[in-house]
């Protein structure tokens, strides 16, 4: 683990018409070429801190700083040089092809008056190829499965070649295997390009299986942060789901297990 | 196969119109509309002022060649605002465009002689497509069914001035109003195909290099915004580029409706969405779409029937299909 390279202090946030706080007060680091995952149940405010991150929320109070330069003085194209975001997936308005999805990923570089070059092209191609879905080239990306979509759109932050990449639940519509196929290649990620990466996840043995951070959240606040064998445990789990579960060894690996009545 | 397509629309507004120039209710034969155009771009014949001449340059040319224009304004900007609003279900005539300009068109004609049409077209289309845009405007983002529906209301209201226009003005301008307004090209000159061209041209020249960012807008407006793009300042200008088109286009020929939800249809159909072929091949298709429909107009019978009209009866049951395969398609989610 390296410098920190994000830092969120003091976070705040409320609906412009709704009186009540969602944020209530979250501060948390990431470090560069880790994995840090924001985990919580549903409801606790993930999906708020990772839309004040991308900037498409405004925060009322606190800050988040890039290498200690507040995001809300960065302009979009600035910031997508050191964000990139990868949505949920969802079906986009027109039939595009995988490749034109993730050539999309290029738009930081190119002018308002141009269109993508030689380069942006290999750069879409090159990320495909990291992921190992250049078979999905030419596909639609209407067409394909969930979990090939969470790839595109992957591999689309990957052609924007910023060096923080955001996701919003990866894994929330993808059945068991694709999650862990598409975690796996986030941690490929990490360690081969050397990106730092942000995550939000609601399943704490994923989170405990693929990052070397976590910022546990509940109800608007930071519950916990470290590493995740550190801050882990049942009486956490019991706090923050409000469930029973027995923590279990296996490979040297450790899982929580609910624990069910009778 | 794909090339071969992409071939065959860039050309087909050069046939259809070439073809065009021979068919028309005062019969020329073949070989006299050839030697006409041999001796106007080459010289070779010498050919007295005939009426036939006359006919061929001068009414039946500038007519296709602004068919052409209209056409590519009205394909073109319907295939952009389709693209920012992420709709397929969009045109100039459904969101309002039409309409406000016909009003600003109508107001000039009826009392305001001494401004210059095109520009308070342009200025109540603008409106009218801000208004639209604004009653649908929800968090940074358009949905597809307000957006519809507000541009219904927009051309309601707009088309309800024009009949307090129609319903003031003194009888001999009304009947120019009424005939305008149906959409025709029967008034075509060379001074306006000179208008149109300048200003059809400067605003789908800039969409013309603007066009990969479609693909981007259509994404929405936070992953549109998180990929860098200034959203809201590049919406205006499409609108501003498209409404510009239509204003220039609606000013000299009227509500010509349908055009611009139909021929992005097809040609996403033949070729798909992405923007960068999409645009171009939208504006020749149009062009030839129009040339197509206005040749028909004015010789299916005797009469010219307003253009206008053609394009509503072939809009109408396409509109309808639209709806009926529905799905994801057309909906998204």
């Amino acid at each position: 683990m390296g410098k920190i390279v994000l830092r969120v202090k003091e976070l705040y946030f409320r609906h412009r018409n709704n009186g009540s706080d969602i944020l209530k007060g979250i501060s948390f680091f990431v470090s560069s070429e880790s994995i840090t995952t924001i985990l919580g149940p549903n409801g606790s405010g993930k999906t708020t801190i990772f839309k004040c991150l991308a900037g498409i929320w405004k925060y009322s109070k606190g800050c988040i700083e890039v290498h200690d330069r507040p995001i809300e003085r960065l302009d979009p194209r600035e910031k997508s040089r050191l964000f990139s975001l990868v949505p949920q997936e969802h079906e986009p308005a027109f039939p595009y092809t995988v490749f034109e999805v993730v050539l999309m990923g290029r738009a930081p570089f190119i002018g308002l008056f141009s269109s993508p070059k030689k380069r942006d092209i290999e750069t879409a191609n090159e990320a495909l190829r990291f992921l190992s879905i250049e078979h999905l080239r030419d596909a639609l990306y209407t067409n394909i499965s969930g979990g090939e979509r969470q790839l595109t759109l992957i591999a689309r932050a990957i052609a924007q070649e910023a060096p923080i990449m955001l996701l919003d639940e990866p894994t929330s519509h993808l059945d068991l295997k694709n999650q862990i196929a598409v975690l796996k290649k986030i941690r490929k990620i990490a360690k081969e390009r050397k990106i730092t990466v942000l995550m939000t996840l609601h399943d704490p043995n994923l989170s405990n299986l693929f990052s070397d951070k976590v910022v546990v959240i509940d109800s608007g606040r930071k519950i916990a942060e470290g590493r995740p064998f550190d801050i882990l445990n049942e009486e956490l789990i019991k706090k923050v789901y409000d469930l029973d579960v027995r923590m279990l060894s296996l490979n040297g690996k450790r899982f929580l297990a609910p624990i069910l009545d009778s | 196969m794909k090339d071969f397509k992409i071939l065959i629309m860039v050309l087909s507004p050069f046939l259809f119109g070439f073809i065009a120039l021979f068919l028309g209710a005062y019969g020329i034969n073949a070989k006299d509309v050839i030697k006409i155009l041999l001796n106007e771009t080459l010289h070779v014949f010498h050919i007295e002022d005939t009426p036939q001449k006359a006919i061929v340059l001068d009414i039946r040319l500038p007519r296709i060649i602004l068919a052409g224009l209209v056409g590519a304004a009205l394909s073109g900007s319907g295939v952009t605002l389709q693209g920012i609003f992420r709709n397929p279900l969009i045109d100039p005539f459904i969101l309002g465009i039409s309409a406000g300009a016909a009003f600003g068109c109508a107001i000039c004609v009826g009392f305001l002689n001494f401004i210059p049409i095109q520009l308070m077209a342009f200025i109540f289309s603008l409106l009218a497509v801000i208004i639209s845009y604004n009653i649908a405007k929800g968090q940074g983002e358009v949905s597809r069914l307000p957006l519809i529906l507000s541009g219904v209301i927009v051309s309601a209201f707009f088309t309800a001035l024009v009949s307090i226009i129609k319903f003031l003005v003194d009888p001999h301008r009304l009947q120019a109003i009424v005939f305008w307004l149906m959409g025709s090209f029967s008034l075509s000159d060379w001074d306006s195909v000179k208008i149109a061209g300048v200003g059809i041209g400067l605003s789908l020249i800039p969409i013309f290099f603007m066009r990969w960012r479609l693909n981007v807008l259509s994404l929405g407006y936070e992953e549109a915004k998180a990929l860098g793009i200034n959203v809201k300042l590049e919406r205006l200008l499409f609108i501003g580029f498209s409404t510009l088109a239509v204003s220039v286009a609606t000013s000299l020929t009227g509500i010509i409706g349908w055009v611009g939800l139909m021929v992005p249809h097809l040609v996403r159909m033949i070729i798909g969405p992405d923007h960068r072929i999409l645009v171009p091949l939208s504006f020749f298709a149009g062009a030839s779409f129009m040339i197509a429909a206005d040749t028909i107009s004015r010789t299916l019978t005797s009469f010219d029937i307003p253009v206008g009209i053609i394009t509503s009866i072939s809009g109408a049951p396409f509109f309808i299909y639209l709806l009926k395969r529905g799905g994801k398609e057309v909906w998204g989610r």
